[in-house]
């Protein structure tokens, strides 16, 4: 079975479209939980240093990023329930 | 009668063979979890079956693929994928009784394939489904888990690694338990339905589903049930040589492998490739590894991984044409079968007696 023929039997779309997915869910959900995890270390910092706009900031972002994480796992098991059209 | 008395065997041979394939990877599931110390052995086994059984759940792309695009289902008997399911269900005990980590999914690929050449020729082998969704995304998976956790352990090490350590890896911790549940999820998904798809093949094979028809429900409910019922069961041996032989890994590196591993799965399953978990799996625990540091990553034992996954498909193709060889021996009826189970069955009850005379697998905790 030569090269070109094997290139033929490939499915590039899936491999494409699984390989992107997985980067980016992959990656994101864990950069995304790594903000959540600053975020609460910096509101926990700024809560005893007594700066509230800084603890609000931090944990404005440790919320969207905890959201962010949920919404990805939701949305990832969503799309693995509906079929592929 | 002697095709509905085949039929039988080969459902039961593959919901035993869907039990070992969780049996198998139940360490690879959750060495992470255990190492990082994010949950006990106990609860991580337990946690990790009963997600395996949702996601077995979730979709049916990997099911199809396994039945209608590696051979045709036309051409082949139930018998043929007896003998493929014995080929994949011996190489499976094989590894695992000298504790050797392999892949359930290319030795069920590579037992049906085995047996499709030796009864019908190369021809009934469906080579568009065979490289394009079984074999080019076995080595493509790895590498994308590799390098998906590299990257993001990079990017979260950047943002933490500022901060108190053990806060983080508190948090890390705790975050695992979505991260390994979703793993367990994503396994399920997979693993689950390579169960579902031989059954299909043999139920299309024998003429009792139609080529178009869907995967009955009672097929699904028993996939999902070998698939839990196998990882609870567990395989604590080779926990020894995933979880703490290739690397060992921080909380963060946990999570990392964990979100990457069920990213590259579940996205493979739904596109309908059957892929090696535990290539995955491995892959994103090298990957989350090599990002904080290359030494880190006992390169010389995931080189031995690499060797035993590499030897499964054709060990398994061997086994799997040995065994309709044997079967033939014995004509078309249902003898053959029945003689072949039943040495297979004794060959693995001689292994396991060995085993527990020279020592069991590490006990659950």
């Amino acid at each position: 079975m030569s090269a070109l023929t094997v290139a033929s039997l490939v499915d590039a779309d899936g491999l494409i479209e699984s390989s992107v997915a997985a980067l980016i869910a992959g990656a994101g959900v864990t950069i995304a939980f790594a903000l959540a995890v600053y975020g609460l270390s910096r509101f926990a910092d700024a809560r005893q240093g007594g700066a509230s706009l800084a603890g609000g900031a931090a944990i404005g972002l440790a919320i969207v990023a905890l959201a962010a994480c949920a919404a990805a796992v939701v949305a990832g098991i969503v799309i693995m329930v509906s079929d592929r059209t | 009668m002697s095709d509905d008395i085949i039929l039988s065997i080969v459902v039961a041979i593959a919901l035993v063979f869907g039990v070992t394939n969780g049996f198998h990877d139940t360490a690879n599931l959750i060495a992470t979890s255990i190492s990082t110390r994010a949950m006990s052995p106990r609860v991580a086994v337990a946690f990790t079956a009963v997600l395996n059984f949702a996601g077995a759940f979730i979709s049916l792309q990997v099911a199809e693929t396994v039945a209608r695009e590696v051979v045709d289902a036309g051409a082949v008997t139930p018998t043929v994928v007896l003998a493929g399911l014995i080929g994949a269900l011996s190489w499976n005990l094989l590894t695992w009784y000298h504790g050797l980590p392999s892949s359930s999914s290319h030795a069920l690929i590579g037992g049906v394939v085995g047996s499709t050449i030796a009864a019908v020729g190369s021809g009934a082998v469906l080579a568009e489904g065979l490289v394009g969704k079984v074999l080019v995304p076995a080595v493509v998976a790895p590498l994308v888990a590799l390098v998906v956790g590299a990257v993001a352990i990079l990017f979260a090490y950047r943002i933490v690694g500022a901060l108190r350590p053990g806060p983080v890896t508190r948090a890390f911790r705790l975050g695992q338990w979505a991260s390994g549940g979703l793993l367990a999820i994503a396994h399920g998904t997979n693993d689950g339905q390579k169960t579902m798809g031989v059954i299909m093949l043999a139920l299309i094979a024998n003429g009792t589903l139609g080529a178009d028809e869907g995967v009955p429900f009672w097929v699904v409910l028993a996939g999902a049930v070998a698939i839990a019922l196998g990882t609870y069961a567990g395989g604590w041996r080779i926990i020894r040589t995933m979880g703490m032989r290739i690397i060992k890994i921080d909380a963060a590196q946990g999570f990392a492998a964990q979100s990457t591993g069920s990213a590259v799965i579940l996205a493979s399953s739904y596109v309908g490739f059957p892929l090696s978990t535990t290539q995955v799996i491995s892959g994103a625990v090298m990957g989350a590894g090599a990002g904080k540091r290359l030494s880190a990553v006992r390169w010389g034992m995931a080189g031995n991984i690499a060797l035993a996954w590499l030897v499964t498909l054709p060990a398994s193709a061997g086994i799997g044409a040995l065994a309709y060889g044997i079967s033939r021996l014995f004509g078309d009826g249902a003898v053959g079968p029945v003689v072949v189970t039943a040495l297979a069955a004794a060959l693995i009850a001689i292994g396991f007696g060995r085993r527990a005379r020279h020592g069991a697998p590490v006990p659950a905790g």
